[in-house]
């Protein structure tokens, strides 16, 4: 089996070079019961995706709940492929329930889910776009509050039995009024906050909000120092990083062309 | 009102909600109106046991609600299962909404039936009454009692009562009335045409009041009405302080609803407020889907079918009208529908998603020209499959059949084999009525009511174009994304099997697209056409036709990769003499009228060759076209007003944060004081597209003066994109057509356009 990564498009690294969606998977996923949320402008569903690969990969079944319609089976069976994998080994320990609005997401979330997530074996959830569905005219306040109270028990409820849930949302533009609050919302909810951010033809992760009290053990000991920060990228790292992505992706094409596990039809 | 016991035989003209139950007004045979007041109480329902309706009771001190002392049973829609629920009546039907809010904010987790329908609209179900119902209606003291009917909201056949009809519009229509500064407003009515002068606002509304007076209209028909000129008119009643006699009931207020903006199929779109009346119809055709397909008789149609009053179905799209036919039939068969509780998608693993999240097949073309190519079209395939395969989102891995024989191609999911489901039920009258019409149509005695009976089958046609999108849209009350997915697959299979069985009677298969097919055999006959459609309705289930022999078919090539064909892009003539013409310039919405007409001209020349050899004889002819056309352009004798070109626009105005055309129109317009929302259309010219000479790049139309010219280059090249698509498959791309026509580059200029004598154009900037 091939351990080489996929950094597709992918520029961030911490100062141990460590590709920033594994420091995001270390935080999140250990230990388990946790709720994070990612957010950003541009890439955060790719690097949830990136995440998701890697807990299919070492830990567990995923289970996603597609409020952004972003959910991209090829894009995982890529991933599958770039690290040695056969395309429906990961297909098929990643599961999905999409929500067009608010009250299928809040269905979705409520209604039957840990149950769900048992019945697979899956102890980490991800919910893409939780937060846009509810900028819609036809959704009074009143009807948010509650789906989001009802919500909130629910995510209590998988922390209690030890799941993992990230909340992935592009930063939102709400085009009505008075919504504005519900990020802050999710993030007085989440234990762990990472902001994804563009700049300097690269993207950065910033750490608003890192996991302390009752349920942390941090395997990362920066933790402490990354608070509120910048996850910075050494001197010199933009070109290293590229150099290091080519050789990557050569090791993978390698990969892929030659000890490729599975058939002809699992690609996808 | 009347006192004493009245039975009035003629048809349910109108009904609204009052404080006491719904206003109704009824026409009689001799056309005169009557108004009737009928005791109604609109009901929720929720699942409560004794304790819980405790806690419900002191609600019945602060609101008008009834709480029935008796469990209802009924069934519940997904589950089928029979529920034991509490009714809760609301007396006063104008207070429901405020009802059911107070009451579903008591009890946050609980499950609410039947809470989000309009009181008119239940109206309509609980009593099974339909707009324009014909029958004797009984009215006590002023209170409709009883009727009878003499008529089916299904009907095929029904008499409408003779209707007076008065239209409001503006004097100049070339623009909106939101472009014009001042409103000049015209009547007309039993073909006279009355220009109203308006000295003062106060004498413009007695005008108008007295008129309305005078004639009583039962239709008060307008352009721009709803977003314009009716808020216009009672803006100025209120100013003024002159009552206006829009509604007959005098005691009723208008029913008025905000402008929305709203994504549609990736896009934006705009729909105006509406402005409706009480007693009588307000229709705007601006503001009508259905009214510019079918006519009044298309929207009778729906109105009657879908047991939503007149106004309303005017306005609301083709999928309010399906959702409202099954509510009804929900009423009808004593079944619950939930409130805000829709069906979640099941759990499936990404593998089962990439088999299900597929659309309709498509089988690409070769670009180019082809000949002696048939095209065979399903009927109504998706309706179809809907109805054949009894899915809908109850009947979908229902819980009553776990062992289900009838499963989904590819996808596995199980169909019900014990319940028929709301959907195929919904859709199997209207199928059956659309294809009753069109027997009607082709057998029609006069030129009337045979376009009479097209409009309705084109307004009942529209329902089953939207059925299937309907299924899958996130906001439908019943609907369910793998009922789509099922729809889609079974399409697929039906697709592949029509494919399978063509080619192997030796068809050759050009092109497919979801449910049409384009098929080539030398020398094969209308006979083996139509033989082969027979087996392929067969296998399939599902009617399919021959569309027609083609002498000679084109599938342009796309215009961002000339080695990549179009599915969706295509023009034929037929060996009838007939053309098809489809996603071409001369087809789309946003192609000036000038490209239109040149593209037009250049079809209807080729309609006349028999083959591709035939055609290509006609290219020096075809191209003297684009040239005139050019020549035209440059001469600056093209008319500005076949210059203009729509475009919608995809945000406010002042959010742009490039300078295209379409955000310096926007930005043009809302400086000059009109306001716009995103998915509202624009109109402009272009006057210089590069933005060097003029960085205003166009101007809107409501502010174009003739001296502002035109782009006599940027036209050009529409032009020549437009014969492009036409003859890139003989060599003519772009550049070769400017070599061809001698076309070099040139310093752009701006036309100032020749000024015929009889046009006068002037607008206020």
């Amino acid at each position: 089996m091939h351990s080489c990564i996929p950094f597709i498009g992918l520029f961030y690294f911490m100062n141990t070079n460590l590709p920033a969606y594994r420091v995001v998977n270390n935080d999140f996923t250990e230990p388990p019961g946790k709720l994070g949320l990612l957010y950003g402008e541009h890439g955060v569903y790719s690097t949830a995706t990136l995440v998701a690969a890697e807990i299919i990969r070492y830990q567990s079944p995923v289970v996603f709940v597609d409020g952004a319609n972003r959910v991209d089976p090829y894009y995982l069976a890529r991933l599958a492929r770039y690290t040695g994998f056969a395309p429906h080994t990961f297909l098929n320990r990643a599961f999905v329930s999409r929500a067009f609005t608010c009250y299928q997401m809040d269905v979705a979330l409520t209604d039957g889910l840990l149950e769900y997530m048992q019945s697979v074996n899956s102890r980490v959830l991800l919910i893409y776009g939780p937060i846009d569905l509810f900028d819609d005219e036809q959704v009074t306040m009143r009807d948010i509050v509650d789906m989001i109270r009802r919500i909130h028990l629910a995510f209590e409820l998988l922390k209690r039995h030890h799941i993992s849930t990230m909340l992935v949302s592009k930063t939102p533009h709400f085009q009505m009024k008075g919504r504005e609050r519900l990020l802050l919302q999710f993030k007085e909810m989440s234990d762990v906050i990472y902001r994804l951010e563009s700049y300097d033809t690269m993207q950065h992760i910033i750490m608003e909000k890192v996991p302390y009290g009752t349920n942390s053990t941090n395997s990362n000991a920066l933790d402490s120092a990354r608070r509120g920060k910048l996850v910075e990228i050494p001197a010199g790292a933009q070109e290293r990083g590229s150099r290091y992505t080519r050789q990557i992706i050569s090791r993978c094409q390698t990969a892929a062309s030659g000890n490729f596990h599975g058939s002809a039809a699992d690609t996808v | 009102m009347n006192s004493g016991k009245h039975n009035i035989l003629g048809w349910l003209f109108d009904a609204y909600p009052v404080a006491d139950g719904i206003m109704v007004w009824l026409i009689d045979r001799n056309g005169v109106k009557h108004k009737a007041r009928y005791v109604f109480q609109p009901a929720f329902y929720m699942t409560l046991n004794a304790g819980e309706e405790r806690l419900l009771a002191p609600f019945e001190r602060t609101l008008p609600i009834t709480i029935n002392p008796e469990k209802i049973f009924k069934r519940e829609l997904y589950s089928g299962k029979t529920l034991p629920v509490t009714e809760i009546a609301v007396r006063n039907p104008l207070e429901y909404s405020r009802a059911v809010r107070l009451v579903s904010e008591r009890f946050k987790f609980y499950q609410f039936y039947n809470a989000d329908i309009k009181p008119a609209q239940m109206f309509y179900y609980v009593t099974q009454l339909f707009p324009l119902a014909y029958g004797s209606y009984t009215v006590v003291n002023g209170f409709l009692q009883s009727w009878a009917l003499h008529d089916t909201f299904d009907a095929d056949e029904y008499e409408v009562p003779p209707l007076t009809t008065m239209t409001l519009t503006p004097s100049m229509t070339l623009l909106a009335p939101k472009y014009q500064r001042a409103l000049e407003l015209q009547i007309e009515v039993e073909g006279r045409t009355i220009v109203l002068e308006q000295d003062s606002p106060a004498e413009l509304l007695n005008g108008i009041n007295s008129y309305l007076l005078k004639y009583d209209p039962d239709i008060l028909r307008s352009h721009y009405g709803d977003a314009a000129l009716l808020p216009l008119l009672v803006m100025l009643s209120r100013q003024y302080n002159v009552p206006l006699h829009l509604n007959r009931d005098d005691q009723a207020e208008y029913l008025i609803s905000k402008a929305t903006s709203f994504f549609s199929y990736g896009s934006i779109k705009h729909r105006d407020g509406a402005f409706e009346l009480a007693g009588r119809w307000h229709l705007d055709k601006d503001n009508s889907f259905i009214m510019g397909e079918g006519e009044l008789e298309g929207l009778i149609e729906l109105s009657r079918l879908s047991q939503v009053g007149i106004q309303r179905q005017a306005r609301t799209s083709i999928g309010s009208a399906l959702a409202s036919m099954q509510l009804s039939w929900a009423y009808r068969n004593n079944v619950l529908v939930p409130y805000k509780r829709p069906l979640k998608e099941a759990f499936k693993s990404f593998s089962t998603l990439l088999m299900s999240d597929r659309g309709g097949l498509h089988f690409m073309p070769k670009a180019g020209y082809h000949e002696q190519v048939a095209e065979l079209d399903f009927a109504s395939m998706y309706p179809s499959l809907m109805i054949n395969h009894n899915i809908s989102a109850e009947t979908l891995d229902c819980l009553c059949c776990p062992d289900s024989k009838h499963r989904v191609p590819e996808l596995g999911y199980r169909l019900c084999e014990k319940r028929i489901g709301l959907v195929p039920t919904t859709l199997r009258p209207i199928v059956k009525k659309r294809a009753r019409y069109k027997y009607l149509k082709k057998h029609a005695a006069t030129k009337e009511l045979r376009e009479k009976y097209d409009r309705i089958q084109g307004a009942l046609k529209w329902i089953l174009v939207t059925c299937f999108g309907y299924l899958g849209f996130k906001k439908s009350r019943m609907g369910r994304i793998e009922a789509h997915e099922a729809v889609n697959a079974f399409a697929r299979e039906g697709l592949l099997k029509a494919k399978a069985i063509a080619e192997e009677h030796g068809f050759e298969l050009i092109h497919a697209i979801v449910d049409c097919i384009w098929l080539k055999k030398e020398g094969a006959t209308t006979q083996e056409y139509e033989e082969l459609a027979v087996k392929i309705e067969q296998a399939v289930d599902v009617s399919i036709s021959l569309e027609g022999i083609y002498k000679w078919l084109l599938f342009p090539a796309s215009k961002m990769d000339e080695a990549i064909p179009t599915a969706t892009r295509y023009a034929g003539t037929y060996d009838t003499g007939e053309s098809k013409i489809r996603g071409l310039e001369v087809r789309r919405g946003d192609t000036s009228k000038f490209v239109k007409h040149m593209q037009q001209r250049m079809l209807e020349m080729m309609a006349n060759a028999d083959s591709i050899e035939s055609i290509k004889r006609m290219v020096p002819d075809l191209l003297g076209i684009v040239k005139e056309s050019i020549d035209e352009l440059k001469s600056g004798n093209a008319d500005p007003l076949q210059l203009i070109i729509k475009r919608r626009i995809s945000r406010d105005p002042f959010e742009y944060s490039n300078r295209s055309i379409n955000a310096i129109v926007s930005q043009t317009l809302s400086e000059a004081g009109v306001q716009l929302s995103p998915g509202e259309g624009i109109e402009y010219i272009i006057t210089d597209a590069t933005g060097k000479r003029d960085p205003m790049k166009a101007k809107p139309l409501a502010l174009y003066a003739l001296e502002d010219g035109y782009d006599a280059e940027k036209y050009s090249e529409f032009v020549l994109q437009a014969a492009e698509t036409l003859l890139e498959p003989f060599g003519y791309s772009v550049d070769a057509l400017k070599n061809e026509l001698g076309l070099t580059k040139e310093r752009r200029s701006v036309m100032k356009p020749f000024v015929p004598v009889t046009m006068e154009l002037e607008f206020e900037p």
